[in-house]
């Protein structure tokens, strides 16, 4: 089957308060932000299982008035499975998708494997919270913040050895992999040169390995963005509430 | 069932083969894994801990060294109640508690995701009642809203349907400790049942399931336990019987 993200646009107008709403036109829509790392594991799910679906992406500073009549949670990620059918909250879109069309699983079949995919992906809470707060909030973050940072690093890295795989879900990249890779896209370019959470490559070179590694891969290659614009983009956050918006009309 | 709460430099009790579920006595995310334990009839141990005193070896189970964590082989554990509840169904298949539509599980965890408010706001009139603000009964009444709109809807006995299933095992422990706020000197937080008439007789309902029957403890007892954690001296022992001042020879109860 064709590579259907060659076909994706993922870089529509992020509709704002004044918007219509595009009409549905039977497709499985995402409604998404470009930069949201939360929204980006539903595309990388989407993506990697070569399933066909829209954008639709959403300014979250002033949101669409129709927005809370798709979801009450009113934040992306959220994809419409049929016209007025939503689901939200990042893991269970992913695990929806995953059961929905069982064709190339992300998740493993085998319970015990399986929920200890989730196990790890929930770990990683520190390095979120890391990445979360160096963006919006840098004055915020205390030693504890950072030793958990590396102790989740150390963790992974672990899981790594211990599986013996080239990546966490196995062969390929699976559940795990797609769940954790954005939080360690932005690290390696927001945080490339902050000292609290640098990753030494003498220290970390099996993890290094293998994020290399997960930024070659088919379902994560069409959805990145340069350097200049993810850095330009969290600019905002410095001066305000808000990322810069209109650096995204540049990708 | 042991009622004791094991400790620091307690040893950790043999394995016997079977499942073995850490959990403690009266917290409702333990409590969630032991009622699909029960639903599922599946054979178990069950080992209660101190949460303020952990015994060492709790780590070892779960790195967080909370619970509830699941002993699934010999040494080898996974924990969160979500993640061992959806492991136990899939594991054992007969009697499933997951609904059978991909949709339907994704609308039952966006439930529970909605509901959880409420149970922070549980949290705080039980724990850190001088931190209550009208924003905390809002969010609970909410929650009350939420899970009567949600029966009124689906118009089945239990939200799964007409058997309890895991969305109802999930929500349950919570709304066993709701009863307790208004004996804790809250009662803005009591569930009208004029108001709640469905809610109400979910509850009921709840109450007479088996795997719950087996498990669930009186509103007074939640309080008593509550009072005691916040004044700093959690009573885990509590419900424990075994070590009776009493000069008459007992049968010890395991």
């Amino acid at each position: 089957m064709a590579n259907v993200t060659g076909i994706i646009n993922f870089n529509t107008k992020h509709l704002t308060r004044g918007d219509p709403l595009p009409p549905y036109n039977g497709k499985l829509r995402v409604y998404n932000m470009r930069l949201c790392p939360f929204a980006q594991r539903t595309i990388l799910a989407l993506n990697a299982k070569n399933i066909d679906y829209e954008v639709v992406n959403i300014n979250l500073a002033d949101k669409p008035e129709w927005l809370t009549n798709k979801s009450v949670f009113d934040k992306v990620p959220l994809i419409e499975i049929k016209e007025g059918v939503c689901i939200s909250e990042s893991l269970t879109i992913v695990e929806y998708i995953d059961e929905a069309y069982p064709e190339k699983p992300l998740l493993p079949k085998d319970p015990v494997r399986k929920a200890l995919d989730k196990i790890i992906v929930e770990a990683t809470g520190p390095i979120v919270t890391l990445v979360i707060k160096s963006v919006k909030a840098p004055e915020t973050i205390t030693e504890e913040n950072i030793s958990l940072f590396y102790k989740t690093l150390d963790y992974i890295q672990d899981k790594l050895k211990e599986r013996g795989t080239q990546y966490l879900g196995g062969d390929e990249p699976g559940f795990v992999d797609y769940m954790i890779w954005p939080w360690f896209e932005r690290l390696l370019v927001l945080n490339k040169d902050d000292a609290r959470a640098s990753i030494d490559p003498k220290k970390f070179g099996l993890l290094m390995a293998y994020l290399d590694k997960m930024k070659k891969d088919p379902a994560i290659v069409p959805y990145l963005v340069p350097d200049e614009i993810m850095i330009a983009f969290h600019e905002g956050f410095k001066t305000g509430p808000n990322p810069s918006y209109e650096v995204l009309d540049l990708i | 069932m042991s009622e004791k709460h094991l400790q620091t430099g307690d040893i950790l009790p043999p394995y016997t083969g079977k499942l073995r579920l850490f959990a403690m006595r009266f917290c409702p995310y333990a409590e969630r894994s032991v009622l699909v334990l029960n639903a599922k009839k599946i054979e178990y141990d069950l080992v209660f801990i101190n949460l303020d005193h952990k015994p060492e070896w709790i780590f070892n189970f779960n790195p967080k060294g909370a619970v509830p964590a699941l002993e699934y082989e010999e040494g080898k554990a996974i924990f969160d109640s979500n993640i061992i509840n959806v492991y136990l169904d899939e594991k054992y298949p007969e009697v499933p508690l997951q609904a059978s539509d991909p949709l339907r599980r994704a609308q039952d965890k966006c439930l529970v995701e909605l509901f959880a408010s409420a149970q922070s706001a549980y949290y705080t009139a039980a724990f850190a009642p001088q931190n209550v603000e009208p924003s905390t009964v809002e969010n609970y009444k909410k929650g009350l809203d939420l899970l009567q709109k949600e029966l009124e809807k689906r118009g089945t006995k239990f939200l799964h349907g007409d058997e309890p299933g895991l969305i109802d095992y999930t929500i349950w422990p919570f709304l066993e400790r709701f009863e307790a706020l208004p004996l804790l000197g809250k009662p803005e937080f009591s569930i009208d049942k004029s108001k709640y008439e469905l809610l109400v007789t979910y509850m009921e309902a709840m109450k007479n399931v088996p795997a719950v029957k087996a498990y669930t403890l009186a509103p007074e007892t939640h309080a008593k336990f509550t009072e005691s954690r916040v004044k700093g001296d959690a009573n885990y022992n509590m419900l424990d019987t075994s070590a009776v001042c009493c000069m008459r020879p007992r049968k010890k109860k395991e």
